[in-house]
């Protein structure tokens, strides 16, 4: 083939040219691949065991996690197969050996699809066991069908050496040399280059690698250390813009309750008395760690889709982890979380303490989410607002022309907070007054309304509030008036079924006091005090009596 | 061995209940409110580990009436209510093995105001709650049971 083709195919992408946006792209997770397959490369090591030394099999079991340790993939593999199924450490290799062998297939899969997590995949297998090198010959087909055929050709070059007597290895060499010619013949330079001396690849690889990671760790290091002090904090943020809280307090709680509760919390007792304990944990304790903290959505995605709704209701370009000390240090804690899975499935000393020291942090984070939500949004329903509303209403200009015998107030039986900004809430009450003063305006005599609100408890312990606008109008509102977008002149009733629903509540219908033909009702959730609930038994049976 | 019902909609809190409640209890798992009211029915169980949303459950698995709840609180929105069924699944579960006369402890790993705890206690009897999975706290929760 000559320079034509090259000209025709606009995708040709010389082997660096390859490696970058691999990084950059959606198969950001292949870098690990490549570091894998590069360390293969630099050290020439191979994983087909030589003639074996007669060892004990603790020893050989020694010697084929040590060999695992090394960099590429399926290092140690065969070390690990040779081991007798029937001694304790050859039933363990075997169980892991299976067990990785999932993930591996796994990460074979999302890779074939185009879909993420293919790095993290990899990372939870090469945690457990080595990967069957017959693997890598699916995963540079794989890798070939993603226009990755740098990456392609390595792979290809692992399953060549490792498995070199296997029945797929003429074909798979055929395809490797099919690749290889196809790229050095598209290469637009490669008249020029090939008369001159050439660098390896791998140490162009490696250059490149090396100066992405030191930008990118100064980078972070600058960004996490530094610089969280520009912008206002998510507190700030909220006494800013108040209009922002219904959002703000529904993302922290998906935040809380999905992340800080079922990863960290569920995680924080069990990592610290593991910690605490004398003995090592044992097998199913460390899974069930790591499966808590690391099982399905990888952590640090998870982490970043929360940080992506913060900063969709914030706006684009506001970035918690830079604005706000709070987010910065839960994203240090996660950080450290991500860095110890590896560690962790090996049971390496100490990354207990490590885990320990990272979900302490986000506990705190969790506790100041806590302590946030409770300033969100909270506004006392009492006498006070009630005749501010009132009294709104009755300096306007149609409803002050209605002659009311009676508007009667029944205060709160108690103090009643609902999470409802002041402005909407006084809104809904004006809006419900409003409409019931003008309805009695069109009725005979009497002219009465009363407003009062009243609490009942649900069946799952929550309150509700119920605020009740009565009045004695002769005209009927219909359950569909309440329930669907009314026509014209229902506009107020609209307004406050939006404005109730972005808080949780509702409109309702009820037949209204003595004396009074109907009432309307605005229903919230009652907001109750924050305070941990305990478990005291003795405090569970005074409840119970009473 | 007195038995412990795990309630809830994945395995995770099974999970949890084997690796570190199993030496003081044998574990069963129900994965739906039907389920969990079956096991009661035939099983000896001394007290129940329940988690209170069901985000993964499907709405024809949830105890509750969507209708009803729809009607009450929600605006006739069934959308609405179903959400709010699976945002409190575990409370409606524990209403319907009270009013087939299962009054085991219940214990919940959620952070619930102090209020709402009562009211719960009002309403359902022996009900605990444990913030977050702290493992010696929930099985004093647990034992408690036991020893009265």
């Amino acid at each position: 083939m000559g320079l034509a083709p090259a000209v025709n195919r606009a995708t040709y992408k010389t082997p660096l040219d390859v490696l970058l946006p691999t990084i950059g792209a959606r198969s950001v997770g292949l870098l690990l691949v490549v570091l894998l397959v590069a360390g293969l490369q630099l050290t020439g090591c191979g994983n087909r065991l030589g003639p074996s030394t007669p060892a004990g099999p603790d020893a050989q079991w020694t010697r084929a996690q040590a060999a695992a340790r090394a960099p590429e993939l399926s290092a140690g593999y065969f070390e690990w197969r040779a081991l007798d199924p029937q001694s304790g450490a050859g039933r363990d290799a075997q169980a892991r050996l299976v067990q990785a062998e999932e993930h591996y297939q796994h990460a074979l899969q999302l890779l074939q699809k185009g879909q993420p997590g293919t790095r993290e995949t990899l990372l939870r297998g090469k945690a457990l066991a080595p990967m069957n090198p017959a693997l890598f010959l699916p995963l540079a087909r794989a890798l070939h069908a993603q226009e990755n055929d740098f990456l392609a050709m390595q792979f290809y070059r692992s399953y060549l050496r490792s498995l070199p007597d296997s029945v797929d290895a003429v074909v798979a060499a055929q395809e490797l040399k099919a690749l290889e010619s196809e790229l050095t013949a598209l290469s637009p330079d490669s008249m020029v280059t090939a008369s001159l001396p050439r660098t390896p690849w791998w140490r162009t690889a490696a250059a490149g690698l090396i100066g992405i990671a030191l930008f990118l760790g100064l980078a972070l290091l600058l960004r996490n250390r530094f610089f969280w002090q520009r912008g206002i904090s998510l507190a700030q943020v909220a006494l800013q813009s108040p209009e922002l809280q219904p959002a703000l307090a529904y993302l922290i709680g998906t935040l809380r309750h999905e992340l800080l509760k079922h990863r960290i919390g569920a995680a924080s007792q069990l990592v610290r008395s593991m910690a605490s304990q004398k003995h090592s944990p044992s097998e199913e304790q460390r899974r069930f760690l790591h499966q808590r903290l690391f099982g399905g959505t990888p952590l640090a995605q998870a982490w970043k889709e929360h940080l992506q709704g913060f900063s969709r209701a914030l706006g684009a370009g506001h970035q918690l982890v830079r604005s706000d000390a709070d987010f910065a240090a839960a994203n240090r804690a996660v950080t450290s979380l991500v860095r110890s899975e590896n560690p962790l499935l090996r049971g390496q000393s100490g990354v207990l303490l490590t885990i320990a020291k990272a979900e302490q942090a986000l506990l705190v984070f969790d506790e100041r989410l806590a302590a946030l939500v409770t300033q969100l949004q909270r506004t006392v329903l009492d006498a006070p607002l009630l005749h501010e509303a009132i009294a709104a209403v009755r300096s306007e200009t149609a409803a002050s022309q209605v002659l009311l015998e009676e508007l009667l107030l029944l205060p709160p039986p108690e103090r009643i907070e609902v999470a409802v900004c002041q402005t909407d809430l006084l809104l809904v009450i004006k809006n419900l007054l409003r409409n019931a003063i003008t309805a009695v305006g069109k009725s005979p005599l009497p002219h009465r309304i009363a407003i009062d609100v009243v609490l009942q408890l649900l069946p799952t312990g929550e309150e509700l509030v119920r605020l009740r606008v009565h009045d004695t109008a002769e005209s009927v509102l219909s359950l569909e008036q309440l329930t669907e977008r009314s026509a014209l002149g229902q506009r107020g009733l609209d307004l406050v079924r939006t404005t109730l629903r972005l808080y949780g509540g509702a409109l309702a219908l009820d037949a209204g006091l003595p004396g009074y033909t109907k009432c309307v009702v605005a229903q919230l959730f009652r907001v109750l005090a924050a305070e941990a609930a305990t478990s005291a038994d003795s405090q569970a049976e005074k409840n119970v009596d009473a | 061995m007195p038995k412990l019902l795990v309630i809830e909609d994945g395995t995770e809190y099974f999970e949890f209940a084997q690796a570190f409640l199993r030496p003081s209890f044998t574990i069963l798992q129900a994965q739906s409110g039907r389920d969990a009211l079956a096991l009661l029915a035939t099983e000896e169980i001394t007290a129940l580990l329940i988690d209170l949303r069901f985000d993964r459950a499907r709405p024809e698995q949830l105890l509750g009436d969507v209708q009803q709840t729809a009607a009450q609180l929600f605006c006739q929105d069934t959308f609405r209510a179903t959400r709010y069924l699976q945002d409190q699944q575990g409370v409606f579960i524990l209403a319907a093995a009270r009013s087939c006369g299962h009054a085991q402890r219940a214990v919940f790993v959620h952070d619930f105001p102090a209020r709402r705890l009562e009211n719960l206690r009002k309403l359902y009897g022996s009900v605990e709650a444990v913030p977050t999975f702290d493992a010696p706290a929930i099985l004093r929760c647990l034992q408690s049971q036991v020893t009265k």
